[in-house]
């Protein structure tokens, strides 16, 4: 079979291949693969890596920041011209208490602030003495990976509604500060800005969300 | 380890009648998902909730109450996550009719530090964004556009030899 250059997206064209075709990129660095391919510039660079793909790392790989891209763009016009949709009141909080008023709903009986003391075959001994007998037990591992990468949190309340990053039409802003744009930070600060929009704080505050990867 | 896989759990074991004890050790639901009020906070920098499996270390928690609203007028996440349109999480919610205890919002603001800059800049994130821009001169619109085109579809057998090296 004839291998056919593709030079840009959709065109076939006859001249000279630079041997791009042949290499699988999907390892290289991101960065170098905008530039070597679509010709983009360091600084737009920035914005695809650490904005629209929402690279949390310094080097993101080509496979991967393609696939954040691709999440990214098919996600806009799903529900609306915006590719991310917050839940009020808390967004994850609120997604894992919904899911619980929908177990209790169908009948499940929820116990908060009851510690177990010991599982046996069929029974759950509670610390309050209270046992539990049943056909099956589901329980999580407590235990924590000690291969696990640290991340650094920083969490504010802004006395101020951070109306320039966040409106009716974006309840929340990210905001990304790439590596070097900031002091000493080697790696991406990311943060997530809440603004009263979204139910969990006060009008004329926000709840600044930041995270950086402690490498 | 995030209990929110639980939620998730319980909620099809009770559609498919099930009867079911769910127990969590907290006093608030949502594990490491939570989104804690004041007081929660507070207790989580003492130690005094998530005993079971806590991933965090060296918890500080500066508070001033006098300039903080009243403790349950916050709802302030540990993890935020950021849902995407087309996500595993919403297709979920949508398909098992959760998504009827909850309100969205729509966000679409993004923002970037440029190192020649104090301020921040806005970043475009759809075509029309792009078109509309200011701040990309012309060339740089064109490039980034066709990047896009081919992001939206860098999967497609045509595409592959692009980035994966493969031959059509």
């Amino acid at each position: 079979m004839k291998m056919m250059p593709i030079t840009e997206y959709g065109k076939v064209s006859s001249s000279n291949l630079n041997g791009m075709l042949n290499s699988d990129r999907s390892d290289q660095d991101f960065s170098q693969f905008l530039s070597d391919v679509f010709h983009i510039s360091d600084r737009i660079a920035l914005f695809i890596e650490f904005a629209l793909a929402l690279s949390p790392v310094k080097n993101i790989s080509t496979a991967d920041g393609l696939s954040r891209v691709h999440r990214h763009l098919t996600s806009i016009g799903v529900y609306g011209e915006f590719p991310i949709v917050v839940p009020m009141y808390g967004g994850g909080g609120e997604i894992a208490q919904a899911f619980c008023r929908a177990s209790a709903v169908k009948g499940a009986t929820y116990m908060l602030d009851r510690r177990i003391k010991n599982v046996e075959a069929q029974a759950v001994n509670f610390e309050n003495g209270e046992r539990c007998l049943a056909d099956h037990i589901i329980i999580s591992s407590s235990a924590i990976d000690d291969k696990a990468t640290g991340i650094a949190k920083y969490i504010v309340a802004l006395n101020h509604p951070c109306d320039s990053l966040v409106s009716d039409d974006s309840v929340a802003a990210f905001v990304t500060f790439p590596p070097g744009s900031i002091n000493s930070f080697e790696e991406p600060i990311q943060v997530i800005v809440h603004g009263s929009g979204t139910g969990s704080c006060p009008q004329g505050q926000s709840i600044a969300n930041a995270t950086h990867s402690n490498i | 380890m995030s209990s929110t896989i639980f939620d998730l759990i319980s909620r099809a074991l009770a559609r498919a009648g099930k009867t079911l004890l769910h127990v969590d050790s907290n006093d608030f639901y949502g594990g490491h998902w939570a989104a804690l009020s004041l007081d929660d906070l507070t207790a989580l920098a003492e130690m005094k909730c998530m005993v079971d499996s806590n991933p965090y270390r060296d918890v500080v928690v500066q508070m001033d109450r006098s300039k903080l609203a009243f403790s349950r007028a916050y709802a302030i996440e540990l993890s935020p996550h950021m849902f995407y349109a087309n996500s595993e999480m919403a297709g979920l919610l949508v398909a098992s009719k959760v998504y009827n205890y909850l309100e969205f919002k729509a966000f679409s603001n993004f923002y970037i530090l440029e190192e020649t800059s104090s301020r921040l800049s806005r970043v475009p994130s759809s075509k029309e964004d792009i078109f509309t821009s200011p701040a990309i001169d012309l060339i740089a619109k064109r490039h980034l556009t066709r990047f896009m085109k081919f992001a939206l579809q860098y999967e497609d057998d045509a595409n592959h030899g692009i980035w994966k090296g493969e031959f059509i």
